[in-house]
């Protein structure tokens, strides 16, 4: 039964099967310049994007679907603990691993043979997605391609968080040509790869010229020698942090004119640089002002603020399921790279609250929300048996 | 995507007639930037009469390049010397000549210009729905549409030396591409008008600080004299909250010299100006469908307003699809827009721009002005309901101060910020109902 004229060619019902390759070919081959592994376009807007090396991560930087090439990440962490330095090692090693040329800048080199070691594509190293998958495959396998469709030009290869590991698999399993465009790695192994001794470490020194001057000549010089096409990421690791750095950094006129300078490298035409920053909360408040123009400057913020220790109760009750880990803390977006005047894609995550999880194997994102109150269960059994009214009795 | 018009109707007003010799302030904050608003601000001056010469003239001192504006082809309008764009960014601080190591652009290419501008430098940060005609050149190579070669190339800004002496080499050097738009006129007319647009030039006061000597005062001393050789003038400023409110007396900590300046600057520019601009996010978190709040407060007969009252106070609510900081056109489409006449307010128009920028006078207006904004809505929300609620509800401060009625209660379910507030049916005079 059709509203179709009969005996008249499925013209419609040809241009609606090319739509999924339509809307995907363009983009790869004209907004990407070069086979490039670690760079992809975005699905928002087609501007080129790598990876973070966390999968939860790329997917919550505005629905590109990875860092945007020339964009900066500062990460803010309260507290002592480091979680960004963990965020900061799946960065460098998602760098290191796609060949790009990471810079670390205040850290010795020993830090860089720290680095997590490779598991393998990230969607290809989660077994526990495989399993979820395959769950899914049994209740509704013939519409599984279905949700890519319906997402939207935006959706179509970055899936929204909630449900972003499963597309992450399926999206790129329509791609089995392409390299994958992020890694899973392990915490407790260390990365060795031919190309990880390609990083460049920049130590800070005192010399006869402002310390965070000469880290933006050496960064200059650094980036200059290197081939045309060549994909950079700067690190920056507890940048201001007085162990690490004299206290004259901290002044406004060291610091910002820094970062400001850092900006400009990294929006020169024929330069592809992102770049990845964290800094001490606990020191630096971000209620100052000095702070806030940090941010002014960066094009992405987050802020993380790990459960104090003595809530590991609270945190684990936050799982919603049993194999679920629970939170290490909440996260915070506080500017995300929208670059242009629509918004960014992900409008879908807008005003949750964010809850983050670090393991063995992964960083993950994940809405927080809090479980059911816990030593309630008799009540909710009551509830279940007493106050719920029966199936039969609900037919009539 | 259905097109949309690149100037929403009710911003019109505010945006494309400015007066003569008048300064613009835009604040924003970080969650809310002003790009889009700079955009058009860039669009209605330059495209609501093809052919005459509105040169608009960007100094940056964030990056804002784009090759094609809403329409606009920017590096045509260059060449036809309409627009000129002044590189705050590059060369501001770091050396010209390492640099310009990879650009291979002559540091100050002021003879033997190469480039007709390189707008299209950013990785592509086009909207989507004016295609990019020719893709980004890895080489700096001339436009596609070559016009006279003295269209110029981007002059760029480099501060050197400190105090006065460092801002009078930048003022003298803006000064010198706005008298290149003016000559440019053709003899038959007229001289040139030029709308200059300041972005972020608080972000020098803060990257240089006292110990270079240069102030608050020092700043607004250069904008004034840059404010004289251009028609009209918009700035953008930021106004977070620690960088405003640090420095008054009831703060916690004492300021640091960055916060009293800047404070000092914004508020002074404040005073000085014409309309006031203010962009914020909303105060209850972020929303899918609103993205933040947009305040406009003219001391001038507002076009908008038909009593001509002298205050105007406008409360316009962006929706749009996009997360934080995304101000979206589709969003500016189905804007609702409360005009409320200030009465009595006409000789204290300072104070009144004071009043955005200070956190007491600032609640005090929002209490008011939401009675008004609750008795406006009652028509609405017969036929509305949903979105006004929401929309109302996202606007008020403090939850319990006025819901109107029980349904309030489930539209604003989405906002988790307030699904706790409790909620008092307010007596008959809530124009003056404190928390």
């Amino acid at each position: 039964m059709s509203f179709r004229k009969r005996n008249i060619g499925l013209s419609a019902g040809a241009d609606r099967a090319s739509i999924p390759n339509s809307h995907a070919q363009p983009q790869q081959t004209t907004i990407k310049p070069e086979s490039n592994p670690g760079i992809r376009p975005s699905p928002d807007d087609g501007r080129p994007t790598t990876s973070t090396g966390t999968p939860s991560l790329d997917n919550l930087l505005a629905g590109h679907g990875g860092l945007p090439i020339g964009k900066s990440l500062l990460i803010e962490e309260n507290g002592t603990t480091d979680f960004a330095g963990a965020l900061l090692r799946y960065y460098a090693a998602e760098g290191v691993v796609q060949d790009q040329k990471v810079h670390v800048v205040g850290m010795p080199e020993q830090w860089g043979r720290s680095l997590p070691g490779l598991i393998g594509p990230a969607d290809a190293a989660n077994e526990k997605v495989d399993k979820r998958k395959s769950e899914r495959m049994k209740i509704a396998w013939r519409y599984e391609r279905l949700g890519e469709f319906g997402a939207g030009v935006a959706g179509s290869r970055v899936p929204a968080a909630t449900s972003s590991d499963q597309n992450q698999s399926t999206a790129d399993g329509d791609l089995v040509k392409q390299p994958a465009f992020c890694h899973a790695f392990d915490l407790t192994k260390r990365l060795t790869h031919p190309s990880i001794t390609n990083m460049t470490f920049i130590p800070l020194v005192p010399s006869n010229e402002p310390l965070l001057v000469s880290i933006v000549k050496q960064l200059q010089a650094a980036i200059a020698r290197s081939p045309p096409n060549t994909v950079h990421r700067i690190l920056i690791p507890a940048l201001l942090n007085p162990s690490l750095y004299p206290p004259d950094v901290c002044q406004p006129e060291n610091i910002l004119p820094f970062l400001h300078s850092l900006k400009a490298l990294m929006s020169t035409p024929t330069a592809r640089i992102t770049a990845m920053i964290t800094v001490p909360l606990s020191l630096f408040p971000r209620s100052s002002g000095l702070v806030r123009w940090m941010e002014i400057l960066s094009d992405g913020v987050i802020e993380l603020c790990p459960f104090p220790h003595s809530a590991d109760a609270v945190a684990s009750s936050g799982a919603a399921t049993a194999n679920e880990e629970p939170p290490q803390g909440m996260l915070k977006t506080h500017r995300l790279p929208v670059l242009h005047e629509r918004g960014g894609g992900s409008d879908q995550n807008v005003g949750q609250d964010w809850a983050f999880t670090l393991s063995r194997r992964k960083f993950e994102i994940k809405p927080f929300s809090l479980p059911p109150a816990e030593g309630d269960t008799d009540a909710q059994d009551g509830a279940a048996s007493a106050g719920m009214p029966k199936k039969a009795d609900l037919e009539f | 995507m259905p097109s949309q018009p690149p100037l929403p109707p009710l911003l019109t007003p505010y945006i494309s007639s400015l007066s003569p010799s008048s300064l613009t302030v835009l604040s924003s904050v970080l969650g809310a930037t002003g790009n889009w608003l700079i955009l058009r601000f860039l669009h209605a001056a330059l495209s609501t009469t093809p052919g005459s010469h509105t040169p608009g003239f960007t100094e940056d001192g964030d990056v804002k390049k784009r090759k094609v504006v809403l329409g606009l082809d920017l590096a045509r309008l260059t060449d036809k010397r309409q627009f000129a764009f002044i590189d705050g960014l590059s060369e501001l601080f770091s050396s010209p000549t390492t640099a310009s190591a990879q650009s291979a652009l002559p540091p100050r290419p002021t003879t033997a210009p190469r480039t007709v501008l390189p707008i299209r430098s950013q990785p592509s940060p086009l909207p989507t729905r004016s295609p990019q005609p020719n893709p980004r050149p890895d080489n700096p190579s001339p436009n596609a549409a070559p016009g006279p070669k003295e269209a110029g190339p981007v002059a760029r800004l480099r501060l050197t030396g400190s105090g006065t002496a460092a801002l009078d080499a930048l003022e003298q050097e803006i000064i010198s591409v706005i008298k290149q738009l003016k000559s440019s006129t053709p003899a038959d007319e007229d001289e040139a008008e030029v709308l200059l647009i300041v972005d972020q030039p608080d972000l020098l006061l803060a990257a240089t600080g006292p110990s270079k000597g240069i102030g608050a005062t020092e700043m607004g001393e250069w904008l004034m004299g840059l404010q004289q050789s251009a028609y009209a003038t918009v700035l953008t400023l930021s106004a977070d909250s620690p960088l405003l409110h640090n420095a008054s007396a009831s703060a916690h900590q004492p300021a640091t010299p960055l916060e009293t300046e800047h404070a000092a600057f914004a508020i002074g520019s404040a005073y000085r100006a014409q309309m006031v601009m203010q962009l914020r996010t909303l105060e209850t978190g972020a929303a899918r469908d609103v993205s933040g709040v947009l305040r406009a407060l003219s001391y001038q007969p507002s076009p908008a307003s038909k009593s001509g009252c002298d205050v105007g106070i406008n409360l316009v609510v962006l929706g749009t699809t996009g997360a934080l900081g995304g101000a979206g056109l589709e969003a500016i489409e189905e804007t609702t827009v409360d005009l409320l006449e200030v009465t009595g307010t006409a000789g204290t128009g300072g104070l009144a721009a004071l009043g955005l920028l200070t956190p007491v006078d600032y609640i005090k207006e929002r209490t008011w002005r939401l009675g008004l904004s609750l008795s406006s809505s009652l028509a609405v929300s017969e036929v509305g309901a949903g979105i006004w609620g929401r929309r109302l509800l996202s606007e008020v401060r403090y939850p319990g101060l006025v819901p109107w009625s029980r349904d309030w209660l489930s539209f604003e379910e989405g906002l988790g910020h307030m699904t706790t507030a409790p909620f008092n049916i307010p007596g008959p005079n809530f124009g003056s109902y404190w928390i």
